[in-house]
């Protein structure tokens, strides 16, 4: 996908959301719905410009798949997605030198000791701090 | 005077120094390290602050801040990168010096200049600003309207060479700042039926998520290895000749750091080139520039520095963020339950002189960090990345959670680092979300609340003089990018022509 095809997107989505804008305003108080509207318009207007303007801009590929590996940023994306929903029944303190360990993994393969007392390192130091010196409780085993 | 010295007693009790300590420390290391901006340091570390007490978090932002602009220089003259953008204009001399084996006597300059712009910019944001906000204090509804939106106008000169696609960034800025309960009359705006909507989308995470997760993500795509440094040095201390040798640049250096910092849209990265151009051109030794000068170490290292007071001086008198790193300032003293600007002065004064004396207790800090323990800061650059990212995501997640306890706010954070992530591939800047978001409620509240005091009459916007003047500041500021974009756009289409002739 290159840029140009990017802003092509882009600009559809913020279409949509004008349009979204413009009509859930619709049941609000009269003062409450000028400003949506307003930027509503905005909207609609800059992103026909945005398009315009997309037609004479350089185009670049907005992916490089030769040099960079994508799969990694996903994976890396989807770990971090897990982590965060289990977090809540698992816990912090279970559930993150797991996940650091898996990721450190995913970044690349190497030292296993070096990536457990990572792992273990920064969970206990996490912790500490914001459990301990901020007093933030942080999410518990919950079973 | 008297409130500046309770500024000093509030700074130098020890549990606020020792956090004002910790946040440099934190400072240096992320700006040290490739990748993490000052502007993510802050972002990452302002959850931090939301358990202290207002003046405690925000004297320790204040050592994040100026830490991190100095950290900056630590990697960009070890390992040829710089930590943060404002070290850039650093690497030409800094590591033609680390070459030379001269890499402890560089860092050693880098911090002393650094030290000395910063101070000069912390000094000038503790005299100018209370006689910015005097003035400022007669400011109402209208003429806050108008500084909203002159801080809006910002969008079109950070946004480079996409301005259109900057200012969509700031509109759906916007869009997220309308979301909750209407401050004016309590109806509820695109909240989608959820509470966790209610008081709006979080800040805090939305920030994280555009600063911090989209970066690290993109450090997912490729985990080069960094060359791993010897970390030798010695002869940090610079002698007296090359001090004197370099204190014009550094004297400049702190004046143009401050001026370009205060100016709105600009910051340290290009206070730090135009301080090393004019150091090179009114140097004597100019021609050997970039092949391992002190002069050049110290020019752009006072500049960025400098830049750090300035750029809070918009912010704390006038309520108008310049950049991402004082929209993040922004947000955390809205979090505290403050408002920047003139009453700020009036009725948090304490906080106030608190954060000057902290600005300039930083900057010393950062000082003796820098020429006695650079020797131990300088490993981070080794710090592989593999072990880092996974870290900063655990950091980020920590972070958005600690707000409110609350799993929503993770999923905004995740959610804003795509989005960030994916606009930056498109070329759209992510910072003017931030300043849509944050002064999108400002300029909304203050148009009714000024509608309501006119009864309805559009007049109040241009017959009061000082509305009437930002507001045609503000058209100006918007012209003023567009003209420069138009001249940017031709500049590189002659230039293109002249390659396509040429070959």
């Amino acid at each position: 996908m290159t840029t140009k095809q990017g802003s092509v997107i882009a600009g559809i989505l913020l279409l949509v959301l004008a349009i979204a804008l413009w009509i859930g305003s619709s049941s609000f108080p009269p003062g409450s719905m000028v400003f949506p509207r307003a930027i509503a318009v905005v909207i609609v207007i800059l992103t026909a410009l945005m398009l315009v303007e997309n037609a004479s801009i350089k185009d670049f590929p907005a992916f490089d798949w030769q040099r960079f590996n994508y799969f990694r940023t996903l994976r890396a994306a989807v770990l971090t997605c897990i982590y965060m929903a289990q977090l809540a029944y698992v816990g912090f303190l279970l559930s993150t030198p797991i996940y650091l360990l898996i990721m450190m993994y995913v970044m690349e393969k190497g030292s296993f000791w070096t990536k457990i007392v990572a792992s273990l390192g920064t969970t206990g130091a996490v912790y500490f701090v914001f459990a301990y010196l901020l007093n933030v409780p942080l999410p518990a085993w919950d079973f | 005077m008297e409130l500046i010295l309770q500024g000093f007693v509030t700074v130098l009790q020890p549990g606020v120094l020792a956090i004002l300590i910790a946040g440099t420390l934190g400072g240096i290391v992320i700006g040290a390290l490739p990748g993490l901006t000052a502007t993510m340091g802050v972002a990452l570390l302002t959850p931090l602050t939301f358990s202290m007490p207002a003046t405690t978090g925000l004297v320790m932002l204040c050592g994040i801040y100026c830490g991190a602009i100095y950290g900056g220089s630590i990697s960009a003259i070890l390992i040829n990168t710089p930590g943060t953008p404002a070290a850039a204009a650093t690497v030409f001399d800094g590591y033609a010096l680390t070459k030379k084996g001269l890499a402890g006597k560089a860092l050693g300059i880098s911090a002393i200049a650094s030290f000395c712009g910063g101070l000069f910019s912390a000094l000038c944001l503790t005299f100018i600003a209370p006689q910015l906000a005097r003035v400022a204090l007669s400011f109402t509804s209208p003429e806050y309207f108008a500084m909203g939106l002159l801080g809006l106008s910002i969008v079109a000169s950070i946004s480079g060479e996409y301005v259109l696609r900057g200012l969509l960034s700031a509109c759906l800025g916007l869009v997220l700042g309308m979301v909750g309960i209407d401050a004016i009359n309590g109806a509820m705006r695109y909240t989608l039926g959820s509470v966790n909507l209610l008081n709006g989308v979080s800040f805090i995470p939305v920030l994280i998520g555009l600063f911090a997760v989209a970066e690290v993500l993109r450090t997912t795509e490729s985990m080069l290895k960094s060359p791993h440094v010897e970390v030798n040095l010695s002869g940090v201390l610079p002698t007296l000749a090359e001090l004197r040798g370099c204190a014009r640049a550094i004297l400049k250096g702190s004046a143009i750091g401050t001026l370009v910092g205060i100016v709105p849209a600009t910051g340290g990265d290009i206070a730090a080139f135009i301080s090393y151009g004019e150091a090179k051109r009114s140097s004597k030794d100019g021609d050997k520039f970039g092949t391992g000068v002190l002069e050049g170490v110290a020019a752009p290292e006072s500049a960025n520095n400098g830049a750090t007071g300035g750029a809070l001086i918009p912010l704390m008198t006038l309520g108008i963020p310049g950049d991402a790193v004082t929209a993040i300032f922004l947000g955390a003293l809205m979090l505290q339950g403050l408002r920047p600007g003139p009453m700020l002065f009036k009725d948090h004064a304490d906080i106030v002189y608190a954060v000057f004396a902290g600005m300039i207790m930083a900057n010393v800090i950062f000082l003796l960090f820098g020429l006695f323990a650079i020797k131990y800061l300088a490993r981070v650059v080794n710090v592989p990345k593999p072990i880092l990212t996974p870290i900063i995501f655990v950091l980020c997640i920590v972070g958005s959670y600690a707000i409110n306890n609350n799993m929503f706010d993770l999923w905004i954070m995740m959610l804003f680092g795509v989005i960030g992530y994916l606009l930056e591939k498109f070329r759209f800047p992510v910072s003017p979300i931030v300043l849509g978001l944050i002064l999108g409620p400002m300029v909304e509240s203050e148009f009714r609340r000024s509608l309501l005091l006119s009864q309805g009459d559009y007049s109040i916007f241009y017959t009061r003089p000082i509305a009437m003047l930002i507001l045609t500041l503000t058209l100006f500021s918007v012209i003023a990018a567009y003209v420069q974009q138009r001249r940017r756009k031709n500049s590189a289409r002659l230039a293109q022509a002249g390659i396509d002739g040429a070959s």
